[in-house]
């Protein structure tokens, strides 16, 4: 039998991964930018420095989070103190790990789509009197929608499959920080085979959503070009 | 034109590979960049626009100081109140005709008389919902004059617009470009390389050649005196010959050396003076073989290049070692029965011969 529990695993893992995509995009976008666009010292820095998730086994990346913000940790110690709140073994450690993971999805896609864009383009519109702020919003961000779409799908599906990171930081707690892909290891554990179907189809079913959806928004960009 | 709308350029700029140090003024309706491509007069007009920043120099237009090094003075393109239309127009491939032409506007509302006055005058009445790559070459361009003006800014700079129109449209875009000018009262910075543009539209011309200004004048001024070598070559005066001056009389220079000779109109030349003179294809003339004439040189054709109503004829003179190049109507080509190999006599009048005072060393 589905136990409440398990309805709430379906709803966490939406939650995290929506909220998780979300902090990359407003995060993601500007960093974006600057590395599509500007060139300093240190630029290559950055650019490993944001693709690491990407490439760190997540085990390590939750141990990484961990070590910060754990309460030993140097930010979980702040948090701690001065807002008597412990992010470890919360929902919101789930949105962290799921959003670090998937954030160098959204850079990198959306770097490429930036790059892409003509910087001409923005030339003209600074000549037209249009601020930097202004042209990025109605001139390369429409331009580079595609890309950016993509990068924001690839992101979102990547959150909601985090598991190891997820783990690690957010703990398997039913009812409170126990997402799907980690609801599916303990029905595996457990041979609850019925539950684990459940979770498998439910995660299937929303990958294929959003793909779908992804393509239709691409679709209806295509409108007008 | 009054003074107050003077545009000053004294520009210096390193890149890898190529440094630009140009420095002129402009004060007519429609004045013109030109050179080869790659002489950074693309770049000079960036700087202009404030989309580059010169290492040193200043611009300046009028009262109103847009860049000074000394000074750490760089306004923002968004705060020149210029107009500028891209090489490949750029247009704004999401936006319609109308979306693109009101985007610099920041009170559509209250501008619509001088929106509709605008659309009118570029003859995009019946674009404004279509996209970009709906229409044609000539009507993008027209569509992005029409965004650069719409601002009513107080200069206009063209990088090279009609390079991607047929010729004909090109020529139609030559008329309407004037009559823009005109009816906007905007001055005009013009880029090109196309010698045609340059003779139906500039007041004034400023010759760039490998980063450098050549020289500035009057397009008529430029073209009959080029004060270079160089700016001989822009011009496409291509007769060019180091010569010395072998006697002068009567107002008449003889110019000589040890291949080929000359005579010209004098114009204080003294005897002895080395100089470089400069004869443009279209001064020089077939003539008969007895005929009598100045400057008669005896040639055999080594190429033809035929165009649309005239003949390139590149001869062998002197020794052999020199070769003149020059323009003939298709009728004197038929009259003269000119052919590969043949030898014949070209003449050429002293007062089309164009001599270029030497300033010592380094012509």
């Amino acid at each position: 039998m589905l136990t409440s529990n398990d309805w709430y695993a379906v709803t966490l893992s939406l939650k995290v991964a929506v909220v998780a995509t979300l902090i990359n995009i407003a995060i993601g976008l500007p960093v974006a930018y600057i590395l599509a666009r500007k060139r300093f010292r240190g630029k290559a820095l950055l650019d490993t420095f944001v693709t690491l998730p990407l490439v760190l086994p997540p085990t390590v990346v939750g141990f990484y989070l961990l070590f910060l913000f754990g309460r030993e940790g140097f930010l979980g110690k702040i948090l701690n103190e001065l807002f008597d709140v412990s992010i470890v073994l919360t929902w919101f450690a789930a949105v962290l790990a799921a959003q670090v993971v998937s954030m160098p999805l959204m850079i990198r896609a959306s770097k490429a789509a930036i790059a892409d864009v003509d910087i001409g383009y923005e030339n003209v519109s600074y000549t037209l009197g249009r601020s930097k702020l202004y042209t990025f919003f109605r001139v390369t961000l429409p331009m580079a929608k595609r890309g950016i779409i993509t990068g924001v799908a690839l992101t979102f599906c990547r959150a909601l499959g985090e598991f190891g990171a997820t783990m690690m930081i957010a703990g398997n707690i039913p009812g409170q920080t126990q997402t799907m892909p980690v609801a599916i290891y303990s029905a595996f554990y457990s041979s609850e085979e019925y539950k684990m179907y459940f979770f498998v189809g439910s995660l299937t079913l929303i990958s294929f959503a959003a793909i779908i959806l992804v393509n239709r928004l691409e679709k209806l960009g295509d409108g007008n070009e | 034109m009054e003074m107050s709308s003077a545009l000053t350029v004294n520009i210096k700029k390193d890149f890898p590979g190529f440094k630009i140090e140009a420095e002129w003024s402009a004060d007519g309706d429609i004045t013109c960049l030109f050179g080869y491509t790659g002489s950074g007069k693309s770049l000079t007009l960036k700087m202009i626009a404030g989309l580059i920043r010169p290492d040193e120099g200043e611009i300046s237009f009028g009262d109103n100081m847009f860049f000074k090094a000394r000074k750490g003075v760089n306004v923002s393109p968004q705060d020149r109140d210029i107009g500028y239309v891209f090489q490949d127009n750029m247009l704004f491939p999401h936006m319609t005709v109308y979306q693109n032409v009101v985007y610099g506007l920041k009170d559509v509302a209250k501008e619509s008389k001088w929106i509709c006055d605008v659309i009118r005058t570029l003859r995009l009445e019946t674009l404004e919902n279509k996209y970009p790559h709906q229409i044609s070459g000539g009507q993008q361009q027209r569509t992005a004059i029409a965004r650069a003006v719409i601002r009513r800014p107080k200069l206009l700079l063209l990088d090279e617009p009609f390079n991607s129109l047929d010729h004909a449209v090109r020529r139609k875009m030559h008329r309407e470009t004037r009559r823009y000018q005109k009816y906007f009262n905007i001055p005009i910075i013009l880029v090109t390389h196309d010698m045609d543009e340059l003779h139906s539209l500039a007041d004034w011309v400023v010759l760039y050649n490998d980063g450098r200004v050549e020289q500035t004048g009057r397009p008529q001024d430029v073209f009959a005196r080029p004060a270079t070598r160089a700016a001989a070559r822009l011009i496409a005066a291509k007769n060019i010959f180091d010569v010395e001056v072998k006697s002068v009389a009567g107002g008449v220079a003889e110019l000589s050396n040890d291949r080929v000779r000359f005579f010209a109109k004098a114009d204080n030349q003294k005897v002895g003076d080395k100089v470089v003179c400069c004869i443009r294809p279209e001064h020089i003339f077939v003539v008969e073989p007895n005929a009598s004439a100045e400057n008669r040189i005896a040639a055999v054709v080594v190429d033809i290049v035929r165009n649309a109503s005239s003949y390139d004829l590149f001869l062998k003179i002197g020794d052999g070692s020199y070769t003149l190049e020059l323009r003939v109507s298709a009728e004197q080509f038929k009259r003269h029965g000119v052919s590969l190999g043949k030898d014949i006599f070209v003449s050429v009048e002293p007062c089309d011969v164009h001599l270029i005072k030497t300033r010592g060393l380094g012509l």
